[in-house]
């Protein structure tokens, strides 16, 4: 296996006054080099979580990681011992972008000195050396060199995103995770980012994981997908596959219930109900409440993942009879 | 919010149980000294001027406390005097408040030139310190209780009127208030029934506040001999009387000096610890 | 023949900015018919939102009218506009902050009565629990405050306000974009299902065309203050004809995209509606400007299609 990152068995935990809240229950999630991956899910279902446990941004105070590891290479993320390697790592072979540009760039530095700092942090370039290398990158995302010095509130919103890919990019990371990084964005400014990224990739060979709740973005962008519900991973495999044939009674919702501009659809099926608390730790399937298939099983013992074929891995136990379309 | 949840907020936070504690304290004695004690504090006794505190030495009937130059009981004459300071504080405050959200509301909700008057007299107002202005108004009006309640009244609205008007502000053009406009409401409508209740927070944290920085206020006043008149008891005049004794028998002004202390202390807390409970992001 | 209910007349609104003058909708006329839901759409600063806040009155127009059945609602005062009210409603975008945090379900909904008076006292409750039927909304939902529920819950609750005076017609601000996906489907059901059970008309703004695109019979679609085209909605999307509207319709990702698409970029940002050049609002960014449309402004011409109009020079118009 040549995975440049490995996330095994996943469970993150927050304690909060009014209970503990169980985002992550096992997550495995594994990216190639080279590879875009689109992590797609609803509010709440730990797409982010997952983010900030790669990049090590959880709340100190009320994250737990009680189990699971995430494989960087062959050393692990989340094991203490590695501290100086994960500093290494972090920020400069895996780079983020956020989902909201007005709040990630700091409104007192210039976009020139913002982007330059990330060279000079992380590739010990000396003052000059680094905001040359910074224009460099601003114009490989499209802004003029005149404009380095200006202000991120002088930037509208996708120009500011632009910005953070560029400061997330500038060490050609060997992967970029991205938050919802044009849902803030209209349509028109979000097709050049989504454009430039596609460009970027390929230039760069840098792997992706795309974080969206946006199928029509992954369709576009991304060749594997990974489809979260509730703190797990309920379906993935390649896009061709998993678009065309939706095994998981949720994937196969959340298709039903999202308008696109090419079908032709009289109804949405909304799917009924709500994500379940996560402060509780179901038995069985997460799903399974909300399930219009859902068999006794399901509330009994949580499906494990299960090989549909060599591109398709989902966790359900219909998909595991081959019925689930019907 | 849910009252368990609001229960363990409160007991989590330190100030609001220490401040509470402290208030029921104070409040709680002041309220019954007529019962727990068997002295007048008015009255004087010149066959035991000035003795030593007994503390608990004859129970409830000895002198806790001492007594002062008149022989009164030093220990009725701080409760009594309490009762006093209480009362001024929550009468004066809670009139305080009324008026200041009622026209901080008006100055915010409506702006231009009804903010502009209603704001330059309260800016006027605040310029002066409290103190001062309370000094002036009571040469003029006179010392009384009631004058006094009016001279607190005059000197706290102002602090109301200003953070009430900033949450209004703040409020005004909120969506919620889009959509009562949008059904037909009227101004005073949206102002007293939609607006007021997000300002009540506010205002309650506020309050709590002024009450212990009130109490000061008012022994400050009295200590200067503009407030509560003599023979009535008050934490000020007993701080006064006691001046001349303060090597001879310093608990005349320790017993009153430390109990004002608390009381302002113990509002202050309870003030924070509200704060802290009711709107923990306000920080 | 289907009635006229909303006539709008080269609407304008423009506010002061500093010394300049920022054009947020720029003489925009169009007419609604009961029944009907027109959907506007574009992007941000197009202006959309402010003809929404026009048209309920939230905002005053700089110059224009707007006929409902024929009156001007500009000029109707007092007694007579508060009963207008009962006519045109509208929907929030944001669920979060249009529902006052500190009153509960059955106090929001039972504001509309209160101030309108249409019902005697002891009826309001009963009417209340009636919309909550008709938004299928559970009837515990009453005692609740709004923190207590999910964005879907709340954006319910502010159809159903919008709906408690039996309104014609209903302006719906981005009333989905706010909340999460699944939710989206929900909320574009009830309101559907309402259309129906109700005859209602709905004035739709959204930036999201897969949804208007969805609910919508015809769709405007602004630009910088302007209608740029306009046209039965099934039309807009199989032949689009102004510039901008492919160029918007392209950029839009789908799930059925093929790899071989071609997809229209455009350069630049939105530009801002403050002091905008003559000419064509579009032709700093179009590819296929030319002189003339950094001179003069295009009007809104007919095609030869049903119901289709575009405003630009170069749109192929013919038949």
């Amino acid at each position: 296996m040549n995975n440049l990152l490995e996330i095994k068995d996943l469970h993150v935990e927050f304690r909060t006054m009014e209970g503990t809240v169980y985002a992550l229950k096992g997550v495995n999630l594994a990216v190639k080099k080279g590879e875009a991956l689109g992590l797609v899910g609803e509010t709440g279902a730990g797409k982010s979580t997952t983010a900030f446990s790669v990049m090590g941004l959880l709340p100190k105070n009320s994250a737990r990681i009680p189990k699971g590891s995430i494989l960087w290479g062959d050393k692990d993320l989340l094991d203490e011992k590695n501290e100086k390697y994960i500093r290494k790592v972090r920020g400069d072979r895996i780079a983020m972008v956020f989902q909201n540009p007005l709040t990630s760039l700091n409104p007192v530095f210039t976009i020139g000195e913002q982007v330059a700092m990330v060279f000079r942090r992380h590739q010990g370039m000396d003052e000059k050396r680094a905001y040359e290398a910074a224009g460099k990158m601003l114009q490989m995302v499209g802004i003029m060199p005149e404009r380095m010095s200006d202000y991120p509130h002088q930037f509208s919103g996708g120009m500011r995103q632009r910005v953070g890919i560029a400061a997330a990019i500038a060490c050609k990371p060997d992967l970029l995770i991205a938050d919802e990084p044009t849902t803030a964005l209209d349509v028109t400014i979000q097709a050049q980012v989504l454009e430039l990224m596609k460009e970027l990739q390929e230039q760069v060979e840098t792997s992706l994981i795309m974080i969206t709740h946006n199928l029509g973005i992954v369709k576009e962008l991304c060749q594997n997908v990974a489809v979260m519900y509730a703190g797990v991973i309920i379906e993935s495999g390649s896009v061709d596959e998993v678009f065309r044939n939706p095994s998981h009674p949720y994937t196969l919702g959340l298709m039903g219930s999202l308008p696109d501009i090419k079908k032709k659809t009289d109804r949405l099926t909304p799917i009924s109900g709500f994500m379940p608390n996560p402060m509780i730790k179901p038995k069985g399937c997460a799903f399974a409440p909300r399930c219009p298939k859902c068999m006794e099983i399901c509330t009994q013992k949580e499906p494990g993942d299960m090989e549909l074929n060599r591109e398709h891995i989902v966790a359900c136990f219909l998909a595991r009879e081959g019925k689930s379309n019907e | 919010m849910k009252f368990t949840l609001l229960l363990k907020k409160m007991l989590l936070s330190k100030f609001f149980v220490m401040g509470t504690a402290g208030v029921i304290l104070i409040t709680g004695l002041c309220l019954f000294y007529d019962v727990l004690l068997p002295f007048d504090p008015t009255l004087a006794d010149y066959s035991v001027m000035l003795q030593n505190p007994d503390w608990f030495a004859n129970g409830l009937n000895g002198h806790i406390l001492g007594t002062d130059a008149l022989g009164r009981d030093i220990l009725t004459r701080l409760l009594k005097g309490g009762t006093y300071s209480l009362k001024l504080a929550f009468i004066s405050v809670g009139v305080a408040a009324v008026i200041g959200c009622i026209l901080g509301t008006f100055a915010g909700y409506y702006g231009k030139w009804l903010d502009m008057l209603i704001m330059r007299i309260a800016d006027v107002q605040l310029t002066i310190p409290s103190l001062m202005l309370a000094i002036a108004l009571v040469a003029i009006l006179g010392p009384n209780e009631k004058n006094l309640i009016i001279v607190l009244i005059i000197s706290g609205w102002a602090k109301f009127a200003r953070i009430i008007r900033g949450n209004v502000m703040a409020l005004r053009d909120s969506e919620f208030i889009s959509a009562s406009r949008v059904l037909g409401a009227s101004d005073l409508w949206i102002m007293f029934k939609q607006i007021f209740p997000n300002v009540l927070t506010p205002t309650i944290i506020f309050a709590s506040q002024q009450l212990g920085y009130v109490i000061l206020v008012e022994a400050s006043l009295s200590y200067l001999g503009l407030g509560i008149q003599p023979p009535n008891p008050s934490w000020g005049v007993m701080i006064a009387n006691g001046r001349d004794y303060l090597q001879t028998a310093p608990w005349i002004v320790l017993a009153p000096g430390f109990t004002l202390s608390l009381a302002v202390l113990s509002f202050n807390f309870l003030g924070d610890g509200i704060r802290d409970v009711l709107d923990p992001k306000m920080k | 023949m289907s009635k006229v209910l909303l006539e709008v007349k080269d609407l304008k609104k423009y506010f002061d900015v500093k010394e300049e003058q920022l054009r947020a909708i720029d003489g925009v006329s169009f007419t609604i018919n009961e029944g009907e839901t027109m959907g506007l759409v574009g992007e941000s600063g197009c202006g959309k939102s402010t003809v929404g806040n026009v048209l309920i009155q939230l905002l005053q127009a700089t110059s224009g009218s707007v006929l409902f059945n024929g009156k001007d609602i500009f000029q109707v005062k007092g007694e007579e506009r508060k009963v207008l009210c009962r006519d045109i409603q509208i929907i929030f975008q944001d669920p979060y902050s249009s529902l006052n945090p500190k009153k509960t379900i059955r106090k929001i909904l039972s504001e509309a009565y209160q101030v309108q008076k249409i019902y005697p006292r002891k009826e309001i409750r009963k009417h209340v629990e009636e919309l909550c039927k008709d938004v299928n909304l559970p009837l515990d939902i009453l005692s609740k405050y709004p923190h207590e529920l999910d964005g879907g819950k709340r954006q319910t609750v502010g159809i159903a306000r919008a709906l408690s005076l039996n309104p014609k017609i209903i302006i719906c601000d981005e009333p989905v974009s706010s909340l999460d996906v699944s939710i989206q489907a929900q909320i574009i059901n009830i309101l559907m299902d309402l259309r129906e059970k109700k005859n209602l008309t709905y004035l739709f703004i959204s930036h999201d065309l897969s949804v208007v695109k969805h609910i919508s019979t015809n769709i405007k679609v602004m630009y910088l203050g302007k209608i740029m085209e306009e046209s039965l909605s099934e039309d807009l999307f199989e032949n689009p004809l102004h510039p901008y509207t492919k160029a918007l319709l392209s950029a839009v990702p789908s799930i059925e995209s093929t790899s071989d698409k071609k997809r229209i970029i455009l350069e630049g940002d939105v530009p801002s509606p403050i002091n905008p050049p003559p000419g064509c609002r579009f032709c700093k960014r179009c590819w296929i400007a030319q002189e003339v449309c950094f001179k003069e402004e295009p009007k809104l011409e007919e095609t030869g299609q049903l119901e289709h109009r575009v405003a630009c020079h170069f749109a192929d118009k013919g038949g």
